[in-house]
């Protein structure tokens, strides 16, 4: 009976059209997480006075982040070219970018305090618009500014000097200056800066990817352990979405070192033949999907089911297979599923038809056995899928 | 029934939504469980199962797709036209019998029929290889579209209509490109008349969705078209405001960029209003900065033809920072009764 109702149920797997959603105020919202025991009374209390203050307000939404960014990166390019056209800031002069640079962050911070008490309108915007402005103007000449007197006296291994000076720049004000924001993007300049840095000099000692390898596990287990975190989120969130771009970053390195250095030789940038070693990286990415598949089933008892078995074969595939690109936007999407993070789900179903082309695209397999390893990569998938809707595991909730 | 004292008014005057939530959670208001509980009543979703079997199907079927190409391209130069032309039109007529045996209310019958509009393509590329008629590129579109037009219209498969858009869209710029040949003063007209294209679409999938499309109520299909309409919109709105005055195009940048205006006062008045999406009035907002950016720095210009002690730099940040202030602000006003993306 069951299996009849099952194939009933297979006949159509179309949406079944749903009425739109009502619109919920925060009062019905409480009162049905009170009913399942996740909101005590004394919750409801607090809440309704952190929306009395506005509290809710503050957060900025992802269109808002943008704005800010955008406006803060046009305003502080005009900021500098103020100060250099008024000659306040000289190239020939490191320490004037440095001053500056200090005064726009001290700016920034007075701004961000004087602003604080502000209700969400026209003013709150004001104060926080001219605050970001100043502070993304003052890390900029800060960063260009000790980078200068670093590399004054010998410019070997620039690159390291230059990520240390963004992180001279960005890090004693992280604690003070809560706009996430400006956290995000400081911590995903000093990571650009020393992934640049990791790569030139393993380049220098022969492209091994050791040093790239380790410094991928590490940002790994760091941004896994921040975005389990629950406690100081306005903190842990915007390293770990950094964090997880930096590692995009180093696995598009990974699966695109040969157009790079195809690439790079056509520009006329001499020979970059960089090819560093995936393999362990591309194991760790395996591990970190098997245990996210664990996590999101309920424990890693629950692998031993068939469908969770099927997925966690999918992975070893895949790094079999050397995709390493494909198994981190799984991750993601199936992360970003899992939280709620509508930007991490949309983030990974961007990037896998990308890895997957670049994956395709580098290949070291002349174009028969390119299409043999992507039709049966494919016919497996398909495959899987045709055994899920045989087992009806795809009709589950 | 709740109480929460003091602070019932806002309770029952606050829209529960995704800021809210995360707000509450970041507050340490709300714990981890009951913030996916609270996400899950507001958003709820299907199950693992289903969205499983979709990016199973939908990697599986391109995975298969690019490898045969590449099958092609390897086998090219040994195949004969009749080898080439019956390995694409076997492809094809197993992808269609396969989406009729199916059906098209399963999602593998779909697929199939998307796999089939695909090979529509790829077969026009054979022709056009194997009998070198020296034809331009759009005619392989114009007819690649013409033919598929029909799978997209019994499909109900937004991919397909994506699919079929990408292609009729590259049809009208090659065709533009190769036949209208339009003077330089008017190249950036093809900008408008896409733009028109595409509104078109975009206001046929509204007005389907009202009538209870549900294939076509995705939230990605309307974030696509918009940002397809303001990133095509955007080009000859932005020429008009940087160079108006002075520029031999003045009369076509003109009129897309009076366009451009209809296009976001309408876009931010429905979508604000009537359709209550974020996603789409935050577009809204970000293109219209840009462009509102884009005519302070020409005023400036105009203003200050020279450097004057760096002055109009210094004014310019000002005006950029109250610009970009007073934007957000609006926004904030507009999302307030709105579902916010993406937290």
């Amino acid at each position: 009976m069951a299996d009849e109702c099952m194939a009933d149920e297979r006949m159509t797997d179309r949406p079944r059209p749903s009425a739109p959603p009502q619109p919920m105020t925060a009062r019905r919202l409480l009162s049905a997480l009170a009913a399942r025991g996740l909101v005590a009374p004394d919750d409801e209390t607090r809440i309704g006075r952190f929306l009395a203050e506005g509290g809710h307000a503050r957060l900025q939404p992802l269109a808002i982040r943008l704005l800010l960014a955008l406006g803060a990166v046009l305003a502080a390019a005009s900021f500098v070219a103020f100060l250099g056209a008024a000659g306040l800031i000289e190239p020939s002069r490191p320490e004037t970018w440095t001053v500056s640079g200090a005064v726009f962050m001290a700016v920034a911070l007075l701004l961000q305090q004087a602003g604080s008490g502000s209700a969400a309108g026209l003013a709150h915007s004001l104060w926080l618009q001219t605050s970001f402005s100043a502070m993304a103007t003052g890390k900029i000449l800060l960063a260009a500014g000790l980078s200068d007197h670093l590399l004054t006296d010998d410019a070997a291994h620039f690159e390291w000097k230059v990520a240390m000076a963004i992180a001279i720049a960005t890090a004693p004000v992280f604690p003070f200056y809560r706009l996430a924001v400006d956290r995000f993007l400081s911590v995903l300049a000093l990571l650009g800066a020393l992934l640049v840095a990791i790569v030139s000099e393993d380049w220098r000692a022969g492209g091994s990817g050791a040093p790239l390898t380790a410094w991928f596990i590490a940002q790994l287990v760091l941004a896994g352990a921040l975005l389990a975190a629950d406690r100081a989120r306005s903190v842990t969130l915007p390293i770990a979405y950094a964090l997880i771009f930096s590692l995009c970053a180093i696995t598009a390195l990974w699966g695109a070192s040969s157009t790079f250095a195809a690439a790079g030789a056509s520009a006329g940038l001499g020979e970059w033949d960089y090819a560093p070693n995936s393999s362990i990286g591309t194991a760790a990415l395996a591990a970190t999907l098997i245990a996210l598949i664990a996590w999101t089933a309920g424990g890693a008892d629950k692998l031993m089911r068939p469908p969770m078995a099927l997925a966690c074969l999918g992975a070893a595939l895949l790094a079999a297979l050397q995709a390493p690109g494909a198994l981190l936007s799984i991750g993601l999407m199936t992360l970003g599923r899992a939280r709620h993070d509508r930007l991490l789900a949309i983030l990974g179903a961007l990037l896998l038809p990308a890895f997957l082309t670049l994956y395709s695209y580098n290949l070291n397999l002349n174009y028969l056995w390119k299409s043999a390893v992507l039709i049966a990569s494919g016919g497996a998938l398909l495959a899987g899928r045709a055994l899920m809707r045989a087992r009806g595991w795809d009709a589950g909730a | 029934m709740t109480t929460a004292g003091n602070a019932g008014v806002p309770l029952d005057e606050t829209p529960a939504n995704r800021t809210l939530v995360e707000a509450l959670f970041t507050e340490g208001l709300l714990t981890r469980q009951a913030r996916e509980a609270a996400l899950d009543i507001l958003h709820p979703r299907p199950g693992w199962g289903p969205w499983a079997a979709s990016v199973l199907t939908a990697v599986g079927a391109a995975l298969v797709l690019s490898g045969v190409i590449f099958f092609f391209a390897f086998n090219w130069a040994k195949l004969t036209p009749f080898m080439k032309f019956g390995l694409v039109e076997f492809a094809l007529a197993a992808c269609l019998t396969g989406a009729g045996v199916l059906g098209l209310q399963r999602a593998a019958g779909r697929m199939l029929l998307l796999s089939a509009a695909a090979l529509v393509g790829v077969f026009w590329a054979v022709f056009g290889q194997v009998y070198q008629t020296g034809a331009d590129a759009w005619t392989l579109f114009l007819t690649w579209s013409a033919m598929t037009l029909g799978f997209a219209l019994i499909g109900d498969f937004a991919p397909l209509w994506a699919l079929w858009l990408a292609v009729a869209n590259t049809f009208l710029a090659l065709f533009w490109s190769a036949e209208v040949n339009p003077p330089p003063a008017a190249e950036t007209a093809i900008f408008t008349l896409l733009a028109l294209f595409n509104l078109a679409f975009l206001g046929l999938r509204e007005a389907l969705v009202a009538r209870g499309a549900a294939w076509l109520a995705d939230t990605w299909t309307r974030a696509v078209l918009v940002a397809t309409v303001l990133g095509l919109i955007f080009v000859p709105t932005l020429e008009f405001v940087l160079s108006a005055g002075r520029d031999p195009a003045a009369l076509v940048t003109g009129a897309g960029a009076l366009l451009g205006l209809i296009v976001h006062a309408g876009f931010f008045a429905f979508y604000r209003s009537r359709a209550c999406d974020a996603w789409a009035v935050g577009l809204v907002f970000l293109s219209g900065s840009a462009i509102a950016e884009g005519a302070l720095y020409r005023a400036f210009a105009e203003i200050f033809p020279s450097t004057w002690g760096g002055a109009p730099y210094f004014l310019f940040s000002l005006a950029t920072i109250a610009l970009f202030a007073g934007v957000i602000a609006l926004l904030r006003a507009a999302f307030k009764t709105m579902e916010t993306p993406l937290g």
